[in-house]
């Protein structure tokens, strides 16, 4: 069973995704309610996958995934983030970010995504 | 000439608005909304009981979005958001959902004023305000706002806009 880090500053965006990842058959889920408590949550367990707002306050889940790539931490990352510019998803992929999902999403982008990584995964 | 290209990116910036409500609510909270009215209004107050403002700042322009909400529909757009009944929706999720959903109103009409700007934009984080009437002091008499009108099941909410450009 995959074990899954939700990092999002909105309670309710993490309610949504949460819900999702249920429907992927994914309940081992733990939360981060910003950047900050996402970084020692994801540097201290081994997660499987961990999806990472973009715009938090404290500290940018950009910078979050740029600080987990120099501890050499290699869990796959998703960004799931109002950020929808090119240029920032090539910034994140540079960073370390191995996919993206731009919000707002559907039931099916979300889906398509998480069997995206457990295909790189397995 | 430059009231030309200001009424040029005021078309767009409501044409982008429009399409970002509608995708936003429609995707995330399976709604269909209509766009009710657009006019020009002197004040940025708040519309409804509970709303969200968001900054948002690039080269050529910034301003602020505004969403309003009564409570009733936050109550209906959260409990569709989260799949849930409408009687289990707790305050701080209103509260919160609110704040999310200018979010990614915004991040998407961002996105598609980039494009069109060449150019990048960032938003600030969100705030929420609670009441109605709640007036935004922005200091300039000759600022103008544009306040749009949507309708969800008979029910209007709105987006209030002011963007400036140079």
């Amino acid at each position: 069973m995959m074990n899954v880090l939700v990092v999002d500053d909105s309670a309710v965006m993490r309610k949504v995704i949460i819900r999702e990842l249920k429907q992927c058959g994914i309940e081992d889920v733990t939360e981060a309610t910003d950047g900050i408590e996402g970084l020692e949550a994801a540097s201290k367990e081994n997660f499987e996958l961990i999806l990472m707002d973009w715009n938090m306050p404290g500290l940018l889940g950009i910078d979050v995934v740029r600080k987990l790539r120099e501890a050499q931490i290699t869990t796959p990352i998703m960004m799931v983030t109002t950020e929808g510019e090119r240029s920032n998803v090539v910034i994140a992929i540079q960073a370390g970010a191995n996919n993206y999902l731009v919000k707002p999403f559907s039931s099916e982008d979300f889906s398509q995504k998480i069997e995206q990584l457990q295909a790189v995964k397995a | 000439m430059q009231t030309q290209s200001r009424n040029a990116l005021d078309a767009k910036l409501v044409h982008n608005l429009m399409d970002s409500v509608t995708d936003v609510l429609g995707i995330m909270a399976g709604t269909s909304v209509t766009l009710q009215d657009v006019k020009p209004v002197k004040s940025f107050k708040f519309q409804g009981d509970i709303s969200s403002v968001i900054g948002i700042s690039g080269e050529h322009g910034e301003g602020l979005f505004a969403l309003s909400f009564s409570e009733m529909l936050t109550k209906l757009m959260v409990s569709r958001l989260l799949g849930i009944p409408k009687e289990d929706v707790q305050r701080e999720d209103m509260i919160d959902g609110v704040g999310e959903l200018i979010n990614m109103i915004s991040g998407r009409t961002k996105v598609a004023l980039s494009q069109e700007d060449n150019t990048l934009y960032n938003l600030s984080l969100p705030s929420v305000v609670l009441g109605e009437g709640n007036e935004l002091e922005t200091g300039d008499t000759e600022m103008s706002y544009l306040l749009l009108s949507f309708d969800i099941e008979g029910e209007l909410f709105h987006l209030q806009v002011n963007f400036q450009t140079y």
